[in-house]
């Protein structure tokens, strides 16, 4: 065994040339753009783990999205393996030990859970986000407690996404309630702070907590892309990182973690760890986007949940997109991590479509909103395959900006683009005129729950009168408005009941829209109203059976049967019912392949009846026929055509950004003529 | 900003400059390339528009600049003018620019004052880079509803 150091040094020898290698021999598939960049190489901070463990599936040791992840007093690793509804228990080698939970509402089940923390005695705290509440557990995962109920009341809570548990109190990230609660053990509620904005001591998606040895309360404000530090009282102290790719900077904080006086931030979008000091003094980083699919070995993509054991000589990453986590060593942390990364983001690099959430086809246009990039992309569809129009947004507050755009529409008639900006809690509207796609005419609404506001507006459906119908998600119902953006009415609520909705993804009319469909996602089952909002049935369920779904996303209605398709991003197929609810086939399987998906989530009919599926997780869309036949895919070998890049780096890498334009553009053209001549036979 | 930030972004910018004008140049230059430098190209030559209805139609918008025309990396005021046609009376009024081709926006932070009644004078503005500019006036309506009117200009 050679010295640490020098081991090391050598991994990441070998990394950079394994990656050089790969990226030159292979024409790789589901990735963000053509490997290497210009300064991969440069910034080799990528640490080998010391244990890599999960893969998709039920069985014990397999995951469906594991979205939290803590270490308990014993070493041992408990994954919140929430597309399993259940607490999985692993050794430090990711061999399963134990599991508890079920999917439900009755004491020790779950539905939908975010997050996890276990403290020094081993009780283990869960955010049973989809039933708005806390439950806790023994070690061993014997229920001992649950509270909370969905409500914006003292000790209520709306779609809480953060927990973190010390020997005396319960800290809760009450994400949709835009706060901070805190309680006892017993769950009398003694502290909460915090209010939706952007000021300091106020949130936009608080989602996850850590506590330092000091009591002082961490929080990732996720929306806003900063951590926010307060006292044990809650009384705020300080805030660092704003929406970027540099050192410091954070494109969309998930999970954070305080240990020996270290803060470790899984930023997702940067696809790596940074890791600051107890008063936000950044310190360095690890982790990069992969080279080829599904390759770990240090290589991180999305990282959402991280954990630090109790002595602080290990941290556990997990990647819910790859359904698996991965033990970092701190010793290598330690040598590997690197101070400085001044790499301008995949996003301004890789032109290539990432991500999507939210499509929308009518005429020969396809619009797909893209939440990695807070962009829309807009494609011209008059051929089938799409080609790019405009990629415009970029993260922001001001008008024509986005933070996480979930749904888009078309109004052909009008001439008009609906995009709901989940984020910002608006809706914006866009030009689709020759010359003027893509630019901004209009935005309404804002937070709340009063009959003009919105709280996570999500998918639009439009009626042939014109009239908006906008899934107000996070206040449970539908709003409709008329063509000029006059606000008529609003039906559904919150539950689980008939004609009730909880966290709704996805609308679409039958074709004679004498039907409504709206995907009740977190209730697993399409609900079907009439125009009116009277409810008139559902269908689906939860499970990987027939007609069930494991996390249901997306919905459309093909234009010549009626027939309503359903993706389901957990089980990894596209699902086919008649009008009134049958089922009648499910079309593909998990993979990279032609017609396999890898989370498939927005899905689109155009009027030519091809289904166009974002196969997010494939960073690809494909197209496919009603009967599920594979038609093609797009989205690849983009960055052979220079496209606008959104404005994500705008404000916040300004002065570099300014600074590195010329080096850029240089480097890009290199790229594009390098990408150009390599795609010659 | 601090000086050697500014600096950095003002001399990075001219790099930008440089190199967008190569890739111009280049006689295998992509559609979108052409057809960005054409936009600069029209956007000098023409008679810069100072009027423009908004984008719902709600309002009729005209600026003036002071110094005219708009010096580069110079401050200026930007004095704008809102005649309501169908639109309900306006909350606020904000401006920014930003350069479409390269993807950015102003490095200083702009100041609205109200004049008249219909009348608005944005202070602060400085457009850093030679080239095409947006300027964008969003208009905030009691109502909630925001829409724009965009003015393209040409810095040299």
């Amino acid at each position: 065994m050679g010295h640490p150091i020098r081991r090391n040094c050598f991994r990441v020898l070998v990394s950079a040339c394994l990656g050089v290698v790969l990226s030159a021999a292979t024409t790789t598939t589901a990735l963000a753009g053509k490997p290497p960049f210009p300064n991969e190489l440069k910034y080799p901070n990528i640490i080998q783990p010391d244990a890599t463990f999960g893969t998709y599936g039920t069985k014990a040791g397999e995951f469906i999205d594991p979205l939290a992840v803590a270490f308990g007093p014993d070493n041992r690793i408990y994954v919140l393996d929430a597309g399993n509804s259940r607490v999985q228990i692993l050794d430090r080698m990711g061999n399963a030990l134990a599991a508890f939970g079920e999917r439900g509402s009755a004491h020790g089940q779950l539905i939908a859970p975010e997050s996890l923390a276990v403290n020094a005695r081993g009780v283990v705290a869960v955010a049973d986000t989809g039933n708005n509440r806390v439950q806790l557990f023994s070690a061993e995962g014997k229920f001992i407690k649950a509270w909370g109920a969905r409500g914006t009341g003292a000790g209520q809570f709306r779609a809480p996404r953060g927990v973190a548990i010390t020997g005396e109190r319960v800290f809760v990230a009450d994400t949709q309630n835009q706060r901070v609660q805190v309680f006892d053990h017993s769950g009398r509620l003694l502290l909460a702070f915090g209010r939706y904005g952007a000021a300091n001591g106020e949130f936009n998606e608080p989602v996850s907590i850590a506590v330092g040895g000091d009591g002082a309360i961490y929080v990732s404000d996720q929306l806003n892309n900063r951590i926010q530090k307060f006292d044990a009282r809650g009384r705020f102290i300080s805030t660092w990182g704003k929406w970027g790719s540099y050192s410091g900077l954070l494109a969309t904080p998930t999970t954070i973690a305080f240990q020996q006086n270290r803060l470790y931030v899984a930023d997702l979008i940067n696809h790596r760890v940074q890791v600051f000091d107890a008063n936000g003094e950044f310190l360095y980083q690890w982790g990069r986007h992969p080279n080829t699919p599904h390759e770990g070995n240090g290589r991180l993509h999305y990282p959402l949940a991280l954990a630090a054991n109790p002595n602080g000589s290990d941290v556990v990453v997990c990647e819910p997109i790859e359904n698996r986590c991965q033990i970092f060593g701190r010793k290598e942390i330690d040598v590997i991590a690197v101070k400085n990364v001044d790499d301008s983001a995949w996003w301004d690099k890789a032109t290539r479509f990432h991500y999507g959430t939210g499509a929308a086809a009518q005429a020969s246009f396809l619009a797909v909103a893209e939440p990695d990039t807070h962009a829309v992309l807009l494609f011209d569809i008059g051929e089938t395959e799409p080609k790019l129009i405009r990629r415009f947004g970029g993260e922001g507050t001001q008008p024509g900006r986005f933070k996480n755009p979930e749904g888009v529409a078309i109004d052909i008639k009008g001439g008009r683009l609906f995009v709901a900006d989940m984020g910002n809690h608006r809706i914006q509207v866009f030009g689709l005129n020759k010359g003027k796609e893509g630019d901004f005419v209009a935005s309404f609404g804002s937070r709340g729950e009063g009959a003009k506001d919105f709280n996570k507006p999500g998918k639009i459906a439009i009626d042939k009168s014109g009239n908006l119908y906008i899934l107000d998600a996070g206040n449970g119902r539908v709003k409709v408005y008329n063509s000029k953006l006059e606000s008529m009415r609003t039906f559904g609520k919150q539950g689980k009941g008939a004609g009730e909705m909880n966290t709704p993804t996805a609308i679409a009319f039958s074709r004679n829209e004498d039907t409504m469909y709206i995907l009740d996602s977190y209730n697993h089952r399409v609900l079907m109203f009439d125009r009116n909002g009277k409810p008139k049935g559902s269908f689906g369920g939860a499970g990987s059976g027939k007609g069930q779904f494991i996390w249901p996303y997306g919905l459309d209605v093909d234009k010549k049967e009626g027939n309503v398709f359903v993706s389901d991003a957990g089980g990894q197929q596209i699902k086919k019912f008649t009008p009134d609810g049958k089922f009648l086939a499910a079309y593909g399987e998990y993979g990279s392949g032609a017609g396999q998906f890898y989370k498939p989530k927005g899905i689109a009919f155009s009027d030519r009846n091809i289904l166009y599926v974002l196969d997010f997780g494939n960073h690809r869309g494909q197209m496919m026929t009603t009967e599920g036949k594979f038609v093609g895919e797009w989205g690849l070998g983009e960055l052979s055509k220079p496209v606008p890049k959104p404005r994500a780096l705008l404000d916040d890498n300004k002065s570099l950004y300014a600074a590195g334009a010329g080096v850029f553009a240089f480097a890009a053209m290199f790229g594009v003529l390098r990408m150009r001549k390599r795609r010659k036979p | 900003m601090n000086r050697i930030a500014t600096r950095a972004a003002l001399v990075g910018g001219a790099c930008g400059v440089v190199a967008f004008g190569t890739l111009s140049l280049r006689p295998h230059a992509g559609i979108d390339e052409l057809q960005a430098a054409a936009r600069v190209a029209e956007t000098r030559a023409a008679a810069p528009v100072t009027v423009q209805l908004s984008s719902l139609g709600g309002y009729r918008v005209s600026y003036s600049a002071e110094p005219a025309p708009i010096p580069l990396n110079e401050p200026f005021e930007l004095g704008l003018h809102v005649d309501r046609v169908a639109g309900p009376a306006l909350r606020a009024v904000n401006v920014r620019a930003e350069m479409p081709e390269h993807s950015h926006g102003m490095n200083t932070e702009t100041v609205m004052h109200r004049r008249a009644p219909d009348g608005y004078v944005a202070q602060g503005m400085l457009l850093h880079m030679a080239g095409r500019w947006s300027m964008l006036v969003d208009l905030h309506r009691a109502d909630g509803i925001i829409e724009r009117a965009a003015f393209d200009v040409a810095v040299e």
